[in-house]
């Protein structure tokens, strides 16, 4: 934690940061990321945070543009974040809304009981506009779906083939836990197809709703907690697979960078996780991915998420989209959707986050295309929501290029 | 991670190098620490305005003047031109029209009221400043003072009086900076609003020149829209960073990269090249966990000079190249990276890698690199490019050299 | 024939001089001040904000350590918003003496200063960056001060009880006659015209330079300046102020004054209060010695690095190196010293006890004067002083309240447009002057953004007080001064990109040559 302070001494002031921040492009409610990073660092006690007093911070989302458009190293997020744990320690924890967005693993296991009726709950107008009041949850936020069968239900009955060469843990977080399995099948049977054997350690949340809400000290015990169950598979088979883009983030850098996690158990976690497409795409620079995928006439628009691009790994999935015969896919030209998270769902945010994601919808509206690509699952949400249009992982269009072959073909 | 050519850093050398070697056909990958350069400069195309000590007005007499290892003398002036046409025609395609020729520098107005020498003005800050200059600026703006721009202007003899008016309302009222009023600007209606404001503010003037923050998206096209509702010409006046010209320019470069199959990564140092038998193989990055390794043919550094943080200015007057620990001729001690003057002439602008004519890195000894490494832009020696007024033509000179060297080898056997 | 009278002129506009100039406005005496440049351009504008507990002075001049936890209290009282509340630590490191910890509790104890002994894992909560190494730890009520907001405070008192200031008002003579002054002559610097100033009485408060001043008058006064260099670092990395606990030496001290920590301290005899070089050597030397109490300091950024000569007196011939001259202060009575009969020089001494220095002073004048007049100073507040303590965050929360993100001119330091306005109209047109008083341009892009808007502004608002960008051109040579021997890494970024705007975005050029403009 100390060191992302540190990188506040960088800043050459040159506003670059502030060029790309897509909050306060859309809002005066946001003084920008220069003002709430390295510039008011300097007036916050010390190198370690201290109280500041500056609510206006809590309009930052998270995305993270800034810390990858700083030509210096500042990492201007990062050090937003810390300012809002502090902020929020100073005035005695989050308020109850922030609290529950902030345990998706709380609200699964609450909710996963009573799944139909939660889900009716969600597409109900006014359930939605007494949540709203309620809660503070905006009624138009983009809410998921309690699947009928939560990921691991499934998992704990599938038989992984014979004839494996390599074996990887797979980290499928809260949202393909509870919400979206079929995306974690789609993963299985990827891996599957190439010789992958998989296992599905314990787990639990990352913990990055409550890093981006601000309480810093439950994100280190969900942390802790899934850095003493994630260890064993990072000794063996030493790779750890994500397809949530944030998670994954979070897990290779949030908790060395904010949470001050800085021990070998933590560090070897991080080391062994990789994004899925990542994944992929290094078994194709070895020669080792299947590349028999079936023509997949359509066209994508991709959007890859802001929290992908703070793996540092480029975007894999281009690459690996582009071994599909007949898909065109076309790049998105906005760098945050809006939603980072649970910022979205919240009832004075969710206008920020829809005019954040404007550009995007107004590239879905010119281009029409079949269907949208991301990488994060409340991403995926936000965007169905705002376009109409069905939004996938890559994983699944690989999984759907692997195993369907268009009516017609050989 | 595998590329065919990746190139280092992001600023307008990484950029025109990137895109140049894409329309040579090579598959290119950007990675950079950030953005650069692009963001910080005015929008203009520098080549040269200062040579042998002396202003230069015309930049193709100028390049006789130049010490024999200067960019320009390892590329040679035809292909400095060749590469300022490219340019010129790379740009207009996107709606970014450049006036001017490597034969004559012109003047860009900026925000203190200087007309600072350059060579190719892109046509918001091209309009001649004939007959009475009405200076207009945004209330609440506080990077353009009007009052300022003309008294400048007067003082180079024009006819200059200064205005200012409120802006529509908007939702920056409260805070707003450059990009923020060339994002309004972008919709019509808003920009219909600030005609209808700027008209009465510069009836009578033969040329209003007002802060360069006339859209963003679009190329020209808002500028162009303004100035037929205002019906005045208008001049684009450079403003400090963050500069709006300079962002149009940068979204040209990354459209074009983007349309022939380019990549750009941003937020994560190259911090070193791995070398097998004499030639580089791979680029290693930094990764949110652990270095990402990329294989890769040819790696093209576009990292800057100290300014860009290609090269590191130790406390003792070392300098060191960040990625491949290439040669730098460095400083007894720090006493040597700076002049005393705070507008002299600073030697350590100038530090940078030398390299040969196919812009291959030297050693100490003079020898060059290992296959597979160039070097372009602010990051060569031999030059200084904010003293003498050459980034965006060295950017431009260079890059059009590596594509010329790397242009796809026809032969079936690449290694 | 005098242009103005007085009672008495008190000759400097440092933090000395500025503290007698209220304390006889409070005690009715009429006086005026006069300054050769701005109110703190001496020595109190070139210090290192210590607010001293006396935990430095313990063991090795007790004196002293009394007199700076008294006053430490006194200011705390009358100029709280002058003040830091930082407290201070003093680190036993392993390589001191380790029986300097003992000697140091009892002194303190001896002395008055309230000393608290931590555990160096307490320390290391309270200071997370300092050295895992040290031995033991104290804890001393150390403070930092704002010596431009405490002049500014003294002089704003005072003029409000009718005393007169005259800045930029170098004195260049005194008429005599025989052995009494009869007045004092001041060059209006703006102008060149001369001002006689009639007064019964000169207070000589001219610090490093007393000596000079002295002569002019035909008084015998001997100064031995001892130049002492700090370095600012861009971030403030400690929380409170942070000593070296062993005998006071060179670079023992990280003092966290407002948003940077400056790190001090060197001394060197010199005859020239004017020179304010630095030498990277002392530059390198106290970022070193900083290491070793905190050590990531090691790999800072620095921002700048300035000199100044401390006031010290020599009392006599014998010359034991210019830092173990006391730093107590002394109040000269030229009367006994050869004339003339109407001057007083006060010197020596530390900004920490300036208004007890006044007081002395004025004691000793009022005496002369055959007067009866207590001194108030120590129990009469400050205008602002209802503002309480300054805390490092009130800038922040003071825009955040008002959402005056869009009004400010210099980011790095949050001063407002309102706010430089509001100085022009009080008469500083100056860029320099607006740093003393509103910190613009003291922070890390050092006027690369502010500079030039805050000339806009002067100008703006004072149309042809100044040509803008000989303003700007003047405040950055200045500013660059103090960066040469401290620019590498990632100041040395920052300075290129200072140059791109500068030179290479604004085309401005060196006088006489360059691109210049049509």
């Amino acid at each position: 934690m100390l060191h992302v302070q540190q990188t506040a001494d960088a800043c050459v002031k040159c506003n670059i940061c502030n060029t790309v921040c897509p909050v306060s492009a859309v809002t005066d409610l946001f003084p920008g990321p220069k003002y709430e990073g390295p510039q008011g660092q300097r007036f916050r006690a010390g190198l370690d945070g201290g109280s500041s007093p500056d609510r206006s911070l809590d309009w930052c989302s998270g995305c993270g543009l800034c810390t990858q458009a700083c030509p210096e190293g500042v990492m201007v997020a990062e050090i937003n974040s810390v300012a809002r744990a502090e902020l929020v320690r100073s005035r005695g924890g989050l308020r109850l809304r922030d609290r529950l967005v902030s345990r998706p693993e709380l609200v699964g296991a609450l909710g996963r009981p009573v799944a139909p009726l939660v889900n009716a709950a969600l597409a109900s107008p006014l359930a939605r506009r007494l949540l709203e009041r309620a809660l503070g949850v905006h009624r138009q936020a983009a809410m998921p779906r309690f699947a009928a069968r939560s990921f691991r239900a499934w998992a704990r009955r599938h038989a992984p083939p014979a004839g494996a060469t390599r074996t990887v843990a797979y980290f499928h977080g809260c949202a393909t836990q509870e919400y979206e399995p079929h995306v974690g099948r789609a993963l299985v049977r990827v891996l599957e197809r190439n010789g992958v054997a998989v296992t599905h350690p314990p787990q639990g949340c990352c913990g990055l709703p409550l890093i981006s809400n601000g309480d810093y000290p439950a994100a280190g015990r969900s942390a802790a907690r899934l850095v003493a169950r994630l260890s064993p598979a990072a000794g063996e088979p030493g790779v750890i697979v994500a397809n949530s883009t944030s998670c994954g983030m979070t897990l290779k850098a949030k908790y060395r960078e904010l949470l001050g996690m800085e021990d070998g158990r933590t560090a070897a976690v991080s080391r062994a996780v990789h994004d899925i497409c990542e994944y992929l795409a290094e078994l194709d620079v070895e020669g080792a991915l299947d590349r028999s995928f079936h023509p997949l006439p359509a066209r994508a628009l991709y959007h890859p998420q802001c929290q992908l691009m703070a793996h540092g790994v480029g975007m894999p999935a281009l690459d690996l989209l582009a071994l599909v015969p007949e898909l065109e896919v076309e790049l998105s030209t906005v760098g945050c959707c809006g939603m980072a998270g649970t910022y979205g769902t919240k009832v004075e945010k969710y206008q920020v986050a829809m005019d954040v994601g404007a550009g995007l919808w107004r590239q879905a509206r010119d281009l029409r295309p079949d269907f949208i690509v991301c990488d994060s699952e409340t991403c995926r949400w936000h965007i169905a929501k705002a376009t109409g249009l069905p939004v996938y992982h890559p994983v699944q269009v690989l999984d759907r290029a692997y195993r369907f072959r268009p009516p017609g073909r050989p | 991670m595998r590329a065919d050519v990746v190139v280092v850093g992001a600023g307008p050398a990484g950029l025109a190098t990137a895109v140049a070697l894409a329309e040579a056909g090579r598959e290119v990958r950007v990675i950079a620490r950030g953005n650069g350069f692009t963001h910080w400069a005015p929008g203009a195309v520098d080549v040269l305005a200062r040579a042998g000590g002396r202003p230069v007005d015309h930049p193709s007499d100028g390049l006789p003047l130049l010490p024999a290892r200067h960019p320009y003398r390892l590329v040679g002036e035809p292909l400095l031109r060749r590469a300022l046409d490219r340019f010129q025609l790379l740009t207009a395609a996107a709606g970014l029209t450049y006036e001017g020729s490597l034969d004559a520098n012109r003047r860009q107005v900026t925000a203190l009221g200087t007309l600072r020498p350059t060579c190719l003005l892109p046509a918001p800050a091209a309009r001649p400043l004939d007959g009475r200059v009405a200076v207009v600026g945004l209330d609440g703006f506080r990077d353009f003072a009007p009052e300022l721009c003309a008294r400048g202007l007067r003082a180079a003899g024009h006819d200059a009086s200064a205005r200012s008016v409120a802006p529509p309302p908007w939702g920056h009222a409260r805070h707003f900076h450059a990009v923020d009023v060339a994002r309004a600007v972008d919709d019509p209606g808003w920009r219909a609003r600030l005609a209808d404001r700027l008209g009465p503010a510069t009836r009578g003037a033969g040329v209003a020149v007002v802060p360069a923050v006339l859209g963003l998206a679009g190329g020209h096209q808002a500028w162009a829209d303004l100035e037929r509702r205002v019906g005045v010409p208008l001049v684009e006046a450079a403003l400090a960073p963050p500069s709006v010209p300079g962002m149009r320019l940068y979204q040209v470069w990354l459209a074009r990269l983007r349309q022939l199959g380019g990549r750009l990564q941003l937020g994560f140092p190259v911090t070193g090249v791995e070398v097998a038998d004499g030639r580089v193989t791979t680029v290693v990055s930094e990764g949110a966990s652990r270095p990402v390794a990329t294989r890769c043919a040819e790696v093209v550094l576009a990292t800057g000079g100290v300014a860009g943080r290609g090269i590191r200015a130790g406390r003792d007057g070392t300098l060191v190249e960040e990625v491949a620990g290439l040669h730098v001729e460095g400083f007894g001690d720090r006493m040597g990276f700076f002049a005393e003057g705070f507008l002299d002439d600073h030697p350590l602008g100038a530090a940078g890698v030398a390299v040969d004519d196919q812009l291959r890195p030297l050693d100490a000894g003079g020898a060059p690199a290992p296959g597979g490494l160039r070097a372009v832009g602010g990051l060569l020696a031999a030059h200084d490019p904010t003293a003498e007024g050459s980034r965006e033509g060295v950017a431009l000179a260079t890059a059009a050299r590596v594509a010329e060297l790397l242009a796809p080898d026809p032969s079936p056997t690449k290694g | 024939m005098a242009d103005l009278e007085t009672q008495v002129v008190v000759v400097g506009g440092g933090a000395t001089g500025t503290a007698v100039l209220r304390d006889l406005a409070l005690r009715g005496i009429d006086a005026v001040l006069v300054e050769r440049a701005d109110l703190g351009t001496g020595t109190s504008g070139r210090w290192h904000g210590l607010l001293h507990s006396g935990g430095r002075y313990v063991v090795k001049d007790p004196v002293s350590a009394t007199e700076c936890i008294e006053e430490n209290r006194v200011l705390r009282r009358i100029a709280p918003h002058c003040v830091e509340d930082t407290g201070g630590l003093f680190v036993l490191l392993p390589d001191n003496d380790q029986a300097f910890g003992d000697a140091f509790v009892e002194a303190c104890a001896r002395t008055g200063v309230p000393c608290e002994e931590l555990r160096p894992a307490q320390a290391r909560r309270r200071e997370p960056l300092l050295t895992p190494r040290l031995t033991r730890a104290f804890a001393v009520p150390d403070g930092t001060m704002d010596g431009w907001k405490l002049i500014g405070g003294f002089v704003a008192d005072a003029r409000a009880r009718g005393a007169r200031v005259l800045v930029r008002h170098p004195v260049v003579g005194m008429e005599r006659d025989g052995d009494r002054i009869l007045a004092v002559r001041a060059r209006d610097a703006a102008t060149g015209e001369d001002r006689l100033i009639g007064c019964q009485w000169v207070l000589n408060a001219a610090g490093a330079w007393a000596g000079r001043v002295a002569a002019l008058a035909g008084g015998e006064l001997r100064m031995a300046p001892g130049k002492g260099a700090m370095v600012v670092m861009v971030g403030r990395w400690v929380r409170g102020v942070v000593n070296d606990c062993r005998m006071p030496g060179d670079g023992d001290i990280i003092v966290p004054v407002h948003q940077v920590a400056i790190l001090g301290t060197t001394d060197k005899e010199t005859d020239d209060p004017d020179d304010n070089s630095v030498d990277p050597a002392e530059v390198d030397f106290m970022l070193d010695s900083a290491a070793e109490l905190v050590p990531a300091i090691a790999g800072g950024r620095v921002l700048r690095a300035f000199s100044g000569s401390r006031p010290l007196y020599k009392a006599g011939d014998d010359d034991a190196g210019s830092r173990d001259l006391t730093r107590a202060f002394f109040v000269l009575d030229h009367g006994g010293r050869g004339g003339p009969g109407n001057l007083l020089s006060i010197v020596g001494g530390k900004l920490t006890t300036c208004r007890q220095m006044a007081e002395r002073t004025v004691d000793a004048l009022v005496a002369r004067m055959g007067l009866t007049a207590p001194c108030t100073t120590a129990t009469t507040p400050l205008p602002g002083a209802d503002q309480g303590v300054h805390r490092l965050a009130e800038p922040l929360a003071t825009v955040e309240r008002q959402a005056g993100y869009g009004e400010l001119v210099c980011e790095c330091e949050l001063v407002s447009r309102r706010r430089i306005e509001a100085a022009v109209d009080q008469g500083a047109t100056d860029l320099d002057d607006l740093r003393r008083q509103l910190r613009l341009g003291f922070g890390p892009c050092q006027a690369a953004f502010c500079g030039w808007r805050a000339a806009a502004i002067v100008d703006e608002r004072r149309p042809g007080a100044t040509e803008p960008l000989a303003n700007l051109e003047r405040f950055l040579a200045e500013r660059w001064r103090g960066q040469r021997a401290t620019t590498w890494g990632d100041g040395a970024v920052q300075a290129l990109l200072n140059q791109a705007i500068y030179r290479g975005t604004f085309d401005l050029a060196p006088a006489g040559g360059g691109r210049g403009t049509a």
